[in-house]
């Protein structure tokens, strides 16, 4: 039986999963549409399922943000990793400040001030010493990377911080080199929040516009800015069905994440 | 203790700053090899702090520790012949208990083999033999207590440090566990420094006690030197229960000491001399053990009693424990063991007589 409270907080749940999947299930739904208009059914099909993968510049759109986003997630990774281990470890240094600062600000800094800037930083190397000679995947990444690494940081950072440092002081006392610690014992500890920090970095990278646009060049058009290109041009059906497969690929992604990370608490 | 044997740890001048802050000023101890030596402070006493330096957690801002005759001060731990075994024991989660106890031998680079017979061994010595496969989280609180001894003890450190041991124990669980760590010291004849809040565990572990406050130590003794001549009021009142009442010296002599202390009912005369001729005003201090309580006033003469009401009174099984209020409206404890079953207990707001023997009565200057 529910009462009163029960009920209430189950309409409000409801209410939640409705207000959030029900644009998503749309999509998914409007992508089998047997009609050129979209916002009229015109029963089921597959047909912008296959013109998709005969669209020559939509499959090297994406293989080219999937590319960009699996580098973008692993340096990221490392590097926010690296700084979430300062920020977290080192209590006392020169300009701690100043760090902390500068690994937050991507995160509060609007995309289109980060943008800018880092295309104007890219202009100014490119005319200073010539590289980037020509600007796309490459710098893309390197833009990726630059506010990626800061949410993974900030991950690594409060795992970090829930970890007691005796569990390091004692490997030390062990007879392990502080470098050693961080292979043995630190390592390991974060490892799920290491994947959590891939994941969303790969998410971040794959799911930018903003920033990609500043930075971009002839012939390195990301996932995203051909979506947002053709969009302004109409919403087409095939787009939902590569909206579809995005969804379907996010969804698999988590799930397998999600298995990693209960498998290594389990053990 | 032999004056001439070199002691195993010296510590000299050690102080560690916090900005202007000094958890630990200026501290001196010498402790003997194979000794199981106590530190007592309250927290924030600056005890933990001082073991960390020992560990090499922390560097000293100042002083020297030896160790064996060998500078450590500036050793990092991981070269320390020190182990230490954290309040929360700090079992790597990640790790099988085999792995936690073999992950310092590892660091040796000892062979396979013999990691694999000295795990079994100290498994055996903490009774977990069966349980090397397990994970910390299969464990309970008792098992990872002794995981971690274990494993602050498989490096056969020249000292081991302890962090409040039996902290995270029940209460059943920890009287057992003491002895056995006692138990295991003695057998391994490893030097131990136990650092605690808990006095009944450092009275009942320990060779000797540094009782500490502010970052400094207030005295160091045996259990029973302390307890029964502690050197402050604060040693006094820190170690188990005490009576404390403000006295003026009215005379002295080669051989006794007379005082007013209005609280014990006048006049009071003690065989000990006060050399210091400056001081007047002392606190006499009594436990509460050391009194008798009875519903009859005391027949002998001789006898120093004062009378009071019983404002409260806790039972204990073995012994009572009662709160007295004297006519001048002090607040006395007593305590008494209840020896005969059948006895009529004191009940509140019977009238008692409190009687004591001046010897147990201890002069604390102020």
């Amino acid at each position: 039986m529910l009462n009163k409270r029960s009920k209430f907080i189950f309409s409000m749940l409801c209410f939640g999963f409705a207000f959030l999947y029900i644009p998503i299930a749309l999509v998914v739904i409007y992508s089998f549409n047997d009609s050129k208009l979209v916002t009229i059914w015109g029963g089921w099909t597959l047909k912008w399922y296959v013109e998709l993968f005969n669209n020559e510049n939509i499959l090297n759109a994406a293989l080219l943000s999937f590319r960009i986003a699996a580098i973008t997630a692993t340096f990221a990774t490392i590097f926010g990793t690296m700084a979430g281990l300062i920020l977290a470890r080192l209590k006392q240094f020169r300009g701690r400040m100043l760090f902390t600062g500068m690994i937050a600000s991507p995160l509060v800094m609007p995309e289109v001030i980060t943008g800018l800037s880092l295309l104007l930083l890219f202009v100014s190397l490119q005319d200073l010493i010539g590289w980037p000679s020509q600007r796309g995947m490459n710098t893309i990444t390197i833009a990726h990377i630059t506010f990626s690494m800061a949410y993974v940081a900030v991950i690594i950072q409060s795992r970090l911080t829930e970890i007691n440092e005796s569990l390091e002081e004692a490997a030390m006392d062990l007879g392990a080199k502080p470098a050693r610690v961080i292979w043995d014992i630190t390592l390991p500890i974060i490892f799920p929040a290491m994947i959590s920090g891939w994941l969303l970095s790969f998410t971040l990278s794959l799911d930018d516009l903003v920033i990609s646009s500043f930075v971009s060049g002839p012939g390195s058009t990301t996932l995203p800015m051909l979506i947002f290109s053709k969009v302004r041009l109409g919403v087409a059906p095939d787009i939902n069905a590569l909206a579809t497969i995005l969804i379907a690929i996010v969804t698999i992604g988590v799930c397998i994440a999600a298995a990693i990370i209960n498998k290594k608490n389990k053990n | 203790m032999n004056e001439e044997q070199k002691s195993y740890i010296e510590i000299r001048g050690i102080s560690k700053y916090f900005g202007n802050f000094a958890a630990v000023d200026k501290v001196d101890l010498d402790i003997n090899k194979g000794e199981l030596f106590s530190i007592l402070g309250a927290s924030g006493s600056g005890k933990t702090t001082l073991l960390r330096m020992l560990a090499g957690l922390e560097t000293p801002s100042e002083g020297t520790i030896k160790i064996d005759g060998i500078d450590m001060t500036q050793v990092p731990p991981y070269k320390r012949p020190v182990n230490i075994m954290f309040q929360n024991y700090a079992l790597f989660p990640h790790m099988s208990v085999f792995d936690n106890i073999a992950y310092g031998l590892k660091k040796e680079g000892l062979s396979k083999d013999i990691i694999e017979d000295k795990v079994a061994n100290i498994l055996s010595l903490v009774k977990l033999e069966e349980y090397g496969k397990r994970k910390p989280n299969q464990l309970s609180g008792g098992q990872s207590q002794r995981v971690a001894l274990a494993r602050s003890l498989i490096k056969e450190p020249k000292v081991l440090l302890l962090d409040e041991p039996m902290a995270a124990l029940d209460k059943k669980l920890r009287q057992s566990t003491q002895f056995e760590l006692v138990d295991i010291q003695f057998q391994l004849g490893v030097t131990f420094i136990i650092v605690t809040h808990d006095q009944e565990e450092a009275m009942t572990l320990s060779d000797r006690i540094a009782i500490m406050e502010q970052g400094k130590f207030v005295q160091i003794g045996e259990p029973n030197s302390i307890y029964e001549n502690p050197n402050s009021n604060f040693v006094a009142d820190f170690i188990g229960n005490i009576n404390l009442f403000n006295a003026k010296i009215t005379s002295t002599n080669d051989d006794n000491a007379s005082f007013y202390c209005e609280a014990l009912g006048g006049e009071i005369v003690i065989k000990k001399s006060i050399q210091d001729q400056n001081v007047k005003d002392v606190t006499l201090a009594l436990r509460p053990e050391k009194m008798i309580i009875q519903k009859e006033s005391p027949s002998d003469e001789d006898t120093n009693f004062i009378s009071g009401v019983v404002e409260d009174f806790g039972y204990f099984g073995n012994l009572s424990i009662y709160r007295v209020r004297t006519n001048n409206g002090d607040i006395i404890q007593v305590s008494k063991q209840n020896r005969m079953r059948t006895e009529q207990p004191i009940k509140w707001e019977d009238e008692v007589y409190l009687s004591w023997d001046n010897e147990n009565l201890i002069i604390l200057e102020k």
